[in-house]
Parts: structure tokens; C-alpha cells; sequence
């Protein structure tokens, strides 16, 4: 939803696209809980909707709402909309969200390109009161501590995070915590702790049965430049459990449901080494394709996400 | 020995609630049209009186001058008084002699009580019935007086000032309005206890967003707690930011008045949510009505006098109080922003507000899901100032040349002449 969208081009970012299409393979699970056409898509598309385009291509969802914070690119955003049945709404969403009816299943990304902070959370929270049964929320945020107008000092940033985001820090964290991957780790688990508050709380008046459980699914870290987090996961009432089960959503290799990460690693190949590692894949494993000229990294690389990963061409349209 | 641990307002507005709860049993749920509860408060006494129908002596003996109410104690549905202590402690805490006269359906009886004497005998922990008597009595004969005397030094003095038993009024026309709304008369000193309603501003542009649920409590209760929502403008004036927030009402009995802080979402999420509160948000009226016939499972705390915010139905509703919240606070800070605007005070948004909405009690005002709020017309151009300095000579010359008298026309004219002329 903010400006990152006038800095990037979000189709062509290799790890971003992977795991766009990973989310849509998870989405497509969702048929246990209900038909797609049963669902709404909330994103926020700025004015490339690559998300947008592809959860109406794959999974043929057909509701679908834009959330764009910058009432600025209103007409750019209007103008790039790639479908009809793509509604754009202007304004942040806090104040977006509850102006919505929450009575359909709705898949939510909250994709954010900044720190988490006070506001994702509210975000999530009343996601997480609202979301009927069956409803998957999912939350991007740079891993980055530090405000925007700063430059990054490593000694600075345990401040940085308890000046943001006060109380909701686990207790124990120091600076050299939130080092490397370590700042992802401790946001999945704010995430994570906000997720649970609001449903505690929310499940105080449900009957037992009736009461909305979490099931996180992912925890992806990934790095076209800045280190990302994405997580999130499913909210369903206690009875309907075996229709998770019934999904496979758990059986997808690249869900997680703790701390421990997905890694989205994009390899570097040219398109004849594409095609020469594609002949081999899936039977042949990365260990036995060692003997060709790519480097044995990009080789594993490819080998865990070749059916998500893009080919880009030059093309004149 | 009881605590005292309430303020004497709160002690006082616990023994109405015991009127309240006699008013309850002899009017079964109906309107209590034609009661009455009279408190005295002075520097040398405290009486209240009531035609409540007294109190039952097997209630009184078994129950209500027991030290902690009994689990066996009967079950009064919809009661107020649930947790009779309250009683006993608003006597503790306002002085050191009382007496209760009570004439009920069926007997009558007295208890006299010297604090200090009664406390020097550790054995005795009961009360002495006195002048009891069997026997019916006709409804208008029944009722209970309390007359408290050598009240506590502070209390005395509190009474003393008028301006404490103004605040006092005030406190029991807010926290017992549900009472008087439904015909019960109050008085303190002779005047009346003027009902301080709950109301919200409506009207087919501005409607308060109000929310419904009946939720079933956990065991070992078998009843359930109907939970009602508003949250819209009040009424505007001087007093607004003393009577802005929310109030929190179990059983008809006000627990929380005009609350402003986090117990009722100000300041939720870092104030990304809902802002910490400010003056521009005094128009804010939310209302939470919790009603249940057991009031064990309501959100009150042991004296009644508070929300328990901890227990098992608030966290719940507070999200829904927070969602309906929200829309109003935007509202209001577009209201704030059209009054710091030049003729703000009669832009259209505080012409719904303040001349065609109107206020009307909760209960039958007319409300929407959502809060609905007037259309706010299209933001006007941002302005900016430019400012330059020219010589007089040249500007006086400009001046002639427009034709017009002030040099803030000179500036005006040549701006819009060069736009007209370049800008398109």
C-alpha cells in the first residue's frame, strides 16, 4: 500500500514472485473450506496488481479489493487496474478494513514494504476479530528496525524496536538479536503474539466449537535487496479442523507453522541452464546434478522453487 | 472487620442499590413509578428512607447482615446488590452508629449498632434484631430507614460543603439513571436527583452505530448477557470533555462513567487505532449496556462500583467497542478541522451536527450498524502565501495601472494575470 510501488516493479523481483505464487498454491487449498468463488481477495495491488493479476488468473477469485493508502496515485492506480472486477479503495487500512462488510471468507494480504509497527498490528488485529472461519491472513513487512529517515547503527536498534513497538517486544531481546535474520524472527513473533491476543479475546463469548483457532503457514524470509518477512495463516472455527486436515495445506513443502523460516532463495541462471536443469526435475536430485557447470548453489536453489520461478524476457508489446 | 475501601459517594450509591434491589422484588421487573428513596447527608447524620418494601427479615438474618454473602443466598434475578457486602461497608464507612428500620410484606424489625462497642467483642461477628415483629403489613407502610450519626470526621466534613453534595447529586442521576428513567424518585436534601440520560445526537445523516449479541456465560451459569453497544456524538456544550468517553453499564447499574483511557480503547494499537483523548473528541458518547438475570457473570468487580476488565466477557466486546469507535473519531476529527477553518463554526458539518441532528434516549434513537456520518464536501485547495518586497514607486505605478487600492490586490491581480496569460 505506501510508496514502495513507485520504486519497484514487484513483477519483476525473483523472490517476490516466487513466493506470490506459493501463497496462490496455498490459496487454491482453501477449496476444502469453501469454492473460490466464495472468497474475496483484499490486497494492496499499487499499479501493478502482479498480485491481483495473478490470484483472478490462477484461482478465478473474483471479488477483489485494492487498498491504496496514497490517495495521490488514486488515478495511476485506477488507470492500471487490470480487471473489472478489481475495486480500488483510497485510503489506509485502518480505516479501509472496517468500512468493509467482514461476513465473506477473505483472504487478506496486508503486503507492506515498511517496519512493523503500531499500525500493521492494529491492521492485524482487527483482521483477526473480523475474519470469518475459513479466512487466511498473511502479512509482509520490512525487517529493517530502523525509521525511514535513518541511517542503520547496529547499536541503535533495540531502541529503534521498543521506541515503535513499546510492549509487544519479548522480553530478552538485545541488539545482536536483531542482527542478520534475527529482526524477522522477533516480528514473526509480535505477529505471532498479536494473532493470539485478539483471539483470545475475541473467542471469550464464542461457544467452544465456535471459537476461531490459528494455524500459521508461513513464515517466508526472502531478499530481492531488503530482508522481508511474510507470515500468516489460516483462522477456522474449532469444528472445522478436519477440513484443514482435508486441504493439505500442511503437506505443502514450503508451509511452516513455528519459528523456523522458508528461505526464498532465488538462483542466478541463464535460460539454457533453466532448460538444462528443467529436463531433470523433479526425479533427479540437486545432489546428482552436480557434475554440470552451475554452481552447486544455484543448482539447490533452483531445485526448491524451479515450478514458482519466473523467466523474464525483453519483450515489446 | 470490613474495609473500607470505597469513597463516600460510591458508599452511598451502594445503599441506593439496595433500595434498587427491594424495588426489584416487590415490582417483579415492572416500572417502579411511585417509589422513592430520600437521603439525607449532613455533618451530624446520614439517612436514607425508601418504600422499597423493606427487607424480608429471613433476607436480613440469613444473608444480608451476614459477612459475605452466602452462596445460599436466594437468587434475586437482574439484582444490583448481588454481593451483599456492599451494604455493610457503606454503613462502616460513613459512621460509627447506625440503625436500620425495615417493615416488609410480612415482619418488621430494627438493629441498632454501636461500631465501637460492637467491635470490642471479638466473638460476636452477628447483629442484634430488635422490636421484631410478625405480621402483614399493606405496601405503602413498607419500607427501610438507615440512619447513620457520629459519622466519621471526613465524612462529616464532606457533607459539609455544598459543593460535595452537588458533585453527589450529579453522581447518582449518572450512575442510577436506568433507576430514575424508569419512574424511581430520588432525592438528596429535598431536591430531586435530576436524571443525567444517556442520549445520541440522530438524525437521517448521522446515525450512532449500535451493536447487539446475546452471549451464553460459561458454566456453571445457566443464564445469559445481552450486550448493546452505541457509540455516536452526545450533546455539545461547556461540559462535553467532563462527560465524553465511554460509560459501562451491568444490570442497569452505571460501573464506568465518561471513561477517556485504555480500559475503553483510547490509545489502542499506539493510538494508530484509536488516538489517546483529546478535547476534539468531546463529543464522543459510547454506551455498553451489559444485562444478565445472573449478575454473577457480569463484567463488575467485587464492589460493583468498576468494570472488570480482566473478566471473561469484556477483552470480547471491547474489540467490537474499539471497531464502532473508530468511524466516530474520524468523524470528529473532520468536525475539528472544518471548526479551525475560516466560517467553520456553520460549514455543513457542524451544521448537521449541532442544528438538525437531535438527541434522543438509547433506547429509542435511531441507529445503523456503522456509525453514519454527514458527507464531508470536497477538501478546498491547499492555499499558500507568497510574499515579495517591490519598491513603492513601482508598486503605486501597478497599482494605477489595475486600478484597484491595496497591495494585496496588486499582488492578486498580477499573479492571476500572469497565469491567465502563461499558465495555459
Amino acid at each position: 500500500m505506501p510508496g514502495s510501488g513507485s520504486k519497484i516493479n514487484y513483477d519483476l523481483r525473483p523472490a517476490k514472485n516466487v513466493e506470490r505464487k506459493m501463497l496462490s498454491e496455498a490459496f487454491r487449498c482453501l477449496t476444502s473450506f469453501g469454492s473460490m468463488s466464495s472468497y474475496r481477495y483484499i490486497g494492496f495491488g499499487s499499479h501493478f496488481f502482479s498480485d491481483f493479476r495473478l490470484f483472478h488468473r490462477s484461482l478465478g477469485i473474483t471479488q477483489m479489493i485494492s487498498i491504496e493508502g496514497n490517495s495521490e496515485f488514486e488515478r495511476r492506480c485506477r488507470f492500471n487496474c487490470p480487471y473489472g472486477c478489481i475495486r480500488v479503495v483510497i485510503g489506509k487500512a485502518a480505516s479501509v478494513l472496517p468500512r468493509l462488510p467482514w461476513n465473506k471468507k477473505t483472504i487478506l494480504w496486508l503486503d507492506y514494504d515498511n517496519r512493523l509497527d503500531q499500525e500493521v498490528l492494529s491492521d492485524i488485529k482487527f483482521a483477526c476479530f473480523k475474519a470469518v472461519s475459513g479466512s487466511m491472513i498473511v502479512v509482509t513487512v520490512d525487517t529493517r528496525v530502523k525509521p525511514p529517515e535513518e541511517e542503520d547503527n547496529p547499536d541503535k536498534r533495540l531502541d529503534w524496536l521498543e521506541g515503535c513497538l513499546h510492549e509487544k517486544v519479548p522480553v530478552g531481546i538485545r541488539n545482536r538479536d536483531l542482527a542478520e535474520w534475527g529482526t524477522a524472527k522477533v516480528y514473526r513473533t509480535i505477529i505471532d503474539n498479536e494473532i493470539r491476543k485478539t483471539l483470545s479475546d475475541r473467542n471469550g463469548t464464542l461457544r467452544e466449537e465456535r471459537q476461531i483457532q490459528y494455524e500459521q503457514l508461513f513464515n517466508f524470509e526472502y531478499a530481492d535487496s531488503v530482508k522481508m518477512l511474510t507470515t500468516g495463516g489460516l483462522l477456522y472455527e474449532k469444528r472445522e479442523a478436519p477440513l484443514l486436515e482435508k486441504s493439505g495445506l500442511k503437506l505443502l513443502q514450503f508451509v511452516r507453522s513455528g519459528e523456523d523460516p522458508y528461505q526464498i532463495e532465488t538462483p542466478n541462471l541463464t535460460f539454457s541452464e533453466i532448460r538444462h536443469l528443467n529436463k531433470y526435475l523433479p526425479k533427479t536430485s540437486a545432489r546428482r546434478l552436480r557434475d554440470c557447470p552451475i554452481p552447486e548453489v544455484d543448482v539447490n536453489r533452483y531445485s526448491n522453487v524451479y515450478r514458482y520461478f519466473p523467466s523474464f524476457i525483453e519483450a515489446e508489446l | 472487620m470490613l474495609v473500607r475501601d470505597i469513597n463516600i459517594n460510591a458508599a452511598i450509591v451502594d445503599l441506593i442499590d439496595n433500595s434498587v434491589d427491594g424495588a426489584i422484588r416487590c415490582r417483579k421487573g415492572k416500572g417502579y413509578k411511585g417509589l422513592w428513596v430520600h437521603i439525607g447527608a449532613a455533618p451530624d447524620h446520614f439517612t436514607i428512607s425508601d418504600n422499597c418494601g423493606g427487607i424480608p427479615y429471613e433476607l436480613a438474618r440469613d444473608y444480608a447482615f451476614n459477612f459475605g454473602r452466602s452462596p445460599e443466598a436466594p437468587e434475586l434475578k437482574h439484582s444490583v446488590g448481588e454481593f451483599g457486602v456492599g451494604m455493610k461497608r457503606a454503613l462502616f464507612k460513613l459512621g460509627n452508629r447506625f440503625r436500620i428500620e425495615s417493615v416488609s410484606e410480612n415482619s418488621q424489625f430494627t438493629v441498632d449498632v454501636d461500631v465501637d462497642e460492637w467491635r470490642k467483642d471479638d466473638t460476636n461477628w452477628t447483629f442484634q434484631f430488635k422490636d421484631l415483629k410478625e405480621g402483614t403489613t399493606p405496601p405503602d407502610k413498607r419500607g427501610t430507614v438507615i440512619t447513620i450519626t457520629s459519622l466519621h470526621e471526613g465524612v462529616a466534613k464532606y457533607f459539609g460543603f455544598e459543593d460535595n453534595i452537588n458533585a453527589l447529586r450529579n453522581e447518582i442521576g449518572e450512575r442510577h439513571q436506568t433507576n430514575i428513567d424508569r419512574g424511581m424518585q430520588i432525592t438528596l436534601n429535598g431536591t430531586s436527583v435530576v436524571l443525567r440520560l444517556a442520549q445520541l445526537l440522530s438524525s437521517p445523516q448521522l446515525r450512532p452505530a449500535y451493536y447487539e449479541k446475546t452471549v451464553p456465560a460459561p458454566r456453571p451459569s445457566k443464564s445469559s448477557v445481552r450486550v448493546r453497544i452505541w457509540a455516536g456524538l452526545g450533546r455539545s456544550g461547556r461540559e462535553d470533555p467532563l462527560y465524553a468517553g465511554w460509560y459501562v453499564f451491568c444490570n442497569g447499574r452505571m460501573v464506568l462513567l465518561a471513561d477517556q483511557t485504555r480500559t475503553t480503547g483510547w490509545g489502542e494499537g499506539g493510538e494508530t487505532t484509536i488516538p489517546k483523548y483529546h478535547n476534539q473528541f468531546a463529543r464522543f458518547r459510547g454506551y455498553v449496556k451489559f444485562d444478565s438475570d445472573d449478575g454473577n457473570v457480569l463484567p463488575w468487580n467485587t464492589t460493583k462500583t468498576g468494570l472488570d476488565e480482566e473478566s471473561w466477557i469484556y477483552p470480547s466486546v471491547k474489540l467490537e467497542m474499539v471497531t464502532l469507535m473508530r468511524p466516530v473519531i474520524d468523524f470528529l476529527n473532520l468536525l475539528d478541522k472544518e471548526g479551525k477553518a475560516e466560517g467553520g463554526a456553520t460549514g455543513p458539518l457542524h451544521m448537521a451536527v449541532d442544528k438538525v441532528a437531535k438527541l434522543s434516549k438509547l433506547e429509542t434513537v435511531e441507529v445503523a450498524d456503522r456509525f453514519v456520518a454527514p458527507k464531508a464536501p470536497p477538501p478546498a485547495p491547499e492555499m499558500r502565501t507568497i510574499t515579495y518586497k517591490k519598491p513603492v514607486k513601482d508598486i503605486d505605478r501597478v497599482r494605477r495601472l489595475l486600478k484597484v487600492q491595496s497591495y494585496r490586490e496588486v499582488g492578486e491581480r498580477t499573479f492571476d494575470y500572469y497565469l491567465k496569460m502563461e499558465g495555459s
